[in-house]
């Protein structure tokens, strides 16, 4: 058995590659030379927030129902850095948080983080997360119609929604609308991002929720593989305008290496 | 004649309940929602208990002791919940989360990298007549600019002349997610149409 399949060595190096990039890109996340654009939507989250404390009324942060052993995993850990930063937010503002959740794996996660941010603040005492943590199921419509219900009755002024979200999200996203929550929402499913765009009053697109919730965490690892991923989307540019180039002349070089 | 099937009657009401939330929040709808979230539960645990006898237990059964080991993981989750051993519960978590990443990052690589590039640079720009050289150029200037669009750490792409390329990248992206959205749409009441139908076939048996 050959060690290298054909169609499987450029793979193979681009991973190599991705590792050598991340590595370096982390270090230099350290060492704070990397820089995170600020995300319109960011700035929103805050004022989602602070509507809230106005009127007196709670604040949902939905993280979605992916799990940490998915290929959705990283859109969870971003929608767990954002729910820090709220939970966060919410105690040194006064907001009532409710974060319900879907996923066995990932809720011991969620409540150390709203714990920890809660704790910072020298808030732990107005913690209550059997109430503001609920677990509701599982199961994708039960837990939609749970949300939805515990919307309608508690009314909230805003709701931020970053995680994976599948067809439950253009329910979410109509229920907060109808009952005149700010929204904010984003998701890296493509299908969803529709939802979130027509009817949030700010949409985090695809990948814009890894940066927000590097950029919000102030991780290095995270910022680090940011970075890392935009070396590459440069290269997928120069690869792609190139390629073009040469296949429009009938020289398809660049797409027949990549098949290697 | 209306359906004597009490599932028939079970499935309308419910049918109907969830459907009366489009008006406001009320009983029945609660009824509905609560009675969903319970049966999602026990459904849950009864799959649960069939997945530790079906994949664990029947196999230790037949001599395969390896997969003691699944049980000592599923235990050690437990460990969470005592204040000495929590420690213990970072291990399968750890190990769940090193499979999934490891399973997912090749197929990652290969079909969100580099086969979009291959696709992307193998396209000719122009060919196959007017409408094949507009379809052509549209999809390399979309697929282009919205990468572009996703740069985060150089602020200096974003900036400019050079900012107009996320722009046209974030327009583009847009109007794809209209035409999805209408899509979606489209189904959606598709589905809603099935429990209409349902309603007037099979329960009231009017059509």
């Amino acid at each position: 058995m050959a060690i290298l399949t054909p169609g499987r060595i450029v793979p193979l190096l681009a991973l190599i590659l991705v590792w050598v990039a991340v590595y370096i890109a982390i270090n230099m996340g350290k060492e704070g030379k990397i820089k995170v654009r600020r995300i319109a939507g960011l700035d929103a989250i805050e004022e989602v927030v602070g509507r809230s404390v106005e009127m007196g009324r709670p604040v949902f942060d939905i993280i979605g129902m992916g799990t940490f052993t998915d290929s959705y995993a990283t859109q969870t850990v971003a929608g767990l850095s954002i729910l820090n930063y709220v939970a966060g937010l919410s105690a040194r503002l006064g907001a009532e948080l409710i974060a319900p959740q879907a996923k066995v794996d990932v809720m011991p996660v969620a409540i150390e983080l709203v714990r920890d941010a809660y704790n910072v603040e020298g808030k732990l005492d107005e913690l209550n997360v059997d109430e503001q943590l609920p677990y509701l199921s599982g199961t994708q419509f039960a837990w939609a119609s749970g949300i939805i219900g515990m919307a309608a009755r508690r009314r909230p002024a805003g709701n931020i929604m970053i995680g994976p979200f599948w067809a439950e999200s253009m329910m979410f996203a109509e229920t907060f609308d109808r009952i005149g929550a700010m929204q904010v929402g984003g998701t890296a499913r493509t299908y969803q991002i529709p939802f979130f765009a027509a009817l949030c009053d700010y949409c985090l697109i695809g990948e814009e929720i890894f940066a927000a919730g590097a950029y919000v965490s102030g991780d290095p690892a995270q910022i680090g593989t940011i970075a890392a991923q935009d070396w590459y989307k440069l290269a997928a540019i120069a690869l792609s305008i190139v390629g073009a180039l040469l296949s429009t002349v009938g020289v398809n070089i660049i797409a027949e290496l990549l098949s290697r | 004649m209306v359906s004597m099937d009490p599932s028939i009657w079970i499935a309308a009401f419910f049918t109907i309940a969830a459907t009366s939330y489009a008006f406001r929040d009320n009983v029945v709808f609660k009824f509905a929602e609560y009675t969903f979230i319970g049966v999602a539960a026990g459904h849950q645990i009864v799959m649960g208990i069939k997945n530790i006898r079906d994949y664990g237990w029947t196999k230790i059964m037949e001599g395969q002791i390896i997969y003691v080991l699944v049980f000592v993981l599923g235990i050690m989750l437990y460990a969470r919940f005592h204040r000495e051993y929590y420690w213990m519960y970072r291990f399968p978590i750890a190990f769940l989360v090193g499979n999934g990443v490891g399973i997912s990052i090749r197929a990652a690589i290969h079909s969100d990298f580099i086969v979009q590039v291959a696709q992307t640079a193998s396209t000719p720009l122009i060919g196959g007549g007017a409408m094949g050289t507009i379809n052509a150029i549209i999809t390399f200037v979309g697929a282009v600019t919205a990468i572009f669009h996703f740069i985060f750490t150089q602020e200096n792409l974003h900036e400019g002349t050079l900012g107009y390329i996320p722009k046209i990248g974030r327009w583009l992206m847009l109007l794809a997610f209209g035409a999805s959205f209408g899509n979606t749409i489209m189904s959606r009441f598709g589905m809603y149409q099935g429990r209409i139908i349902f309603l007037l076939r099979d329960w009231l048996q009017l059509v």
